[in-house]
């Protein structure tokens, strides 16, 4: 099914990226990263980085923003939490079952957006420290790498969180 | 004076009671610029506080100013008349006026209506686009290529030595016309190419050749894309591809692209969702009703 993404021939491949939300999306093929890993043969180390963003922490962006300039964001009510935390379990397990297919070295990002980015960022260590204690990471070989990434935006997005002026301007238009 | 040893003879001297208050030499009340340029640099993606250091004096000003003015969008909106003069685009005319095009190093057009854009990009607002001296990211919805042939090189020639990144959203064009454009760019690394479907080709620009092959060795960004033979042509017109990078969004042609990247692949983005498109992929239809983005 997934014979398009056949990198066999790809030798210098380095790095498989994907997106949080993607993994756990409901149109999403839970086989579908394990399948594309299998056809790697790159003899260089492996990096799998998924990028997280406030979305996949419950949060919710307002819009427009608020007049009195407060908080942009709207935090997950306990139903929702519980949504999320199944997220988290479902990405891990299939971080791991990807590990078994073949060794890599895990990088979480969590993509950060100027105001909303304390969420996003203090939301991942949460989540990757609860499971560090589970010892839900045992199986690495390599230490998780847990960082911050700023995907480029389009103003509107800018805009939405309060970044951006009229007219003008924003951190990557593209 | 008096020292007491040990002391270094290089301490100042303390003020007496009733003398004047000595000032402060100047280097102790003054950060370096280079300091303050890598202070300010931290707020690259917050406006907000880049206003704020922008009006505190000088020297932060000097700093924040080219971060606050790094990229530039239009409105959604392609043109209006108001009181009879022509508005558009007034984001371009006001940083014109302002002297600030020079510092803009991202430029996206947002062009809401495809129909207009060759009433939007003409001689008026692309006598602007010379100002753009240190642009290095262009981003282009629905451009009509086909409106600005074959004199193209005119209207977007001058973003040549500068460019670095190349965005299009729903071109307008033949394969050979849109490989033209991206070939306006010598030292183009990054392409960005969003909703490209299969459009009837004109035969007639078939013998079309790029003004020059960009290295394009950055990063390769598809996203509903079904247009294969211009993955086709790219690879021949080019000499193939040298991308690093690739991030790849319901393309029709992956295993093309992979093959061609065989030896310069390092990063590969791709999405679980993807496989939901494999029946848009393989109908070959390719025609959303919805933005992308």
């Amino acid at each position: 099914m997934h014979i398009r993404f056949d990198l066999s021939r790809n030798q210098s491949l380095r790095t498989l990226e994907t997106t949080a939300e993607s993994m756990t999306s409901v149109d999403a093929d839970l086989s579908f990263l394990r399948t594309v890993l299998s056809t790697v043969t790159s003899p260089l180390p492996l990096n799998i980085v998924i990028v997280y963003q406030h979305r996949d922490f419950g949060y919710m962006l307002l819009w427009p923003e608020r007049p009195d300039r407060s908080d942009p964001l709207v935090g997950p009510n306990p139903e929702e939490q519980a949504t999320v935390a199944l997220h988290h379990r479902w990405r891990f397990r299939e971080l791991h079952e990807m590990h078994m297919v073949r060794r890599f070295r895990l990088v979480l990002c969590a993509d950060i957006l100027n105001r909303v980015t304390e969420y996003t960022t203090r939301g991942l260590e949460r989540v990757v420290n609860t499971e560090k204690a589970k010892g839900g990471f045992d199986y690495l070989h390599e230490p998780l790498i847990v960082s911050e990434v700023r995907s480029p935006r389009t103003r509107l997005y800018d805009q939405q969180t309060g970044t951006a002026r009229r007219h003008a301007i924003c951190g990557s238009a593209l | 004076m008096p020292t007491v040893s040990g002391t270094p003879t290089t301490c100042p001297p303390r003020a007496t009671v009733l003398g004047p208050p000595t000032p402060p030499p100047p280097q102790t009340t003054t950060l370096p610029q280079e300091l303050v340029e890598m202070i300010i640099s931290y707020f690259i993606y917050d406006t907000r506080t880049l206003l704020v250091c922008s009006t505190t004096c000088r020297s932060w000003y000097i700093a924040a100013v080219v971060h606050l003015h790094h990229s530039l969008t239009t409105d959604d909106y392609p043109c209006y008349w108001e009181n009879g003069r022509y508005e558009w685009p007034r984001s371009l005319q006001n940083s014109f006026e302002l002297g600030l095009l020079p510092l803009v190093k991202g430029f996206r057009i947002r062009l809401k209506y495809p129909s207009y854009t060759n009433l939007t990009l003409n001689d008026c607002t692309l006598r602007y686009f010379s100002a753009l001296t240190n642009l290095q990211e262009l981003g282009i919805d629905h451009l009509q290529i086909p409106d600005f042939m074959p004199n193209i090189q005119r209207s977007f020639g001058q973003f040549a030595p500068t460019l670095r990144l190349l965005a299009l959203k729903a071109p307008a064009g033949s394969c050979r016309q849109i490989l033209y454009f991206v070939g306006l760019f010598p030292n183009l690394q990054d392409l960005k190419l969003l909703m490209l479907t299969e459009e009837q080709e004109n035969m007639t620009d078939a013998e079309l050749v790029p003004l020059s092959v960009p290295p394009l060795h950055g990063r390769l960004t598809l996203a509903y894309f079904t247009r294969e033979k211009l993955m086709e042509d790219m690879i021949v017109l080019f000499g193939g591809l040298r991308f690093r990078h690739i991030d790849l969004f319901r393309v029709k042609c992956v295993r093309l692209l992979l093959d061609a990247c065989t030896k310069t692949l390092e990063t590969l983005r791709l999405y679980p969702t993807d496989c939901s498109g494999e029946e848009f992929l393989l109908e070959g239809k390719g025609k959303r009703t919805s933005s992308s983005s």
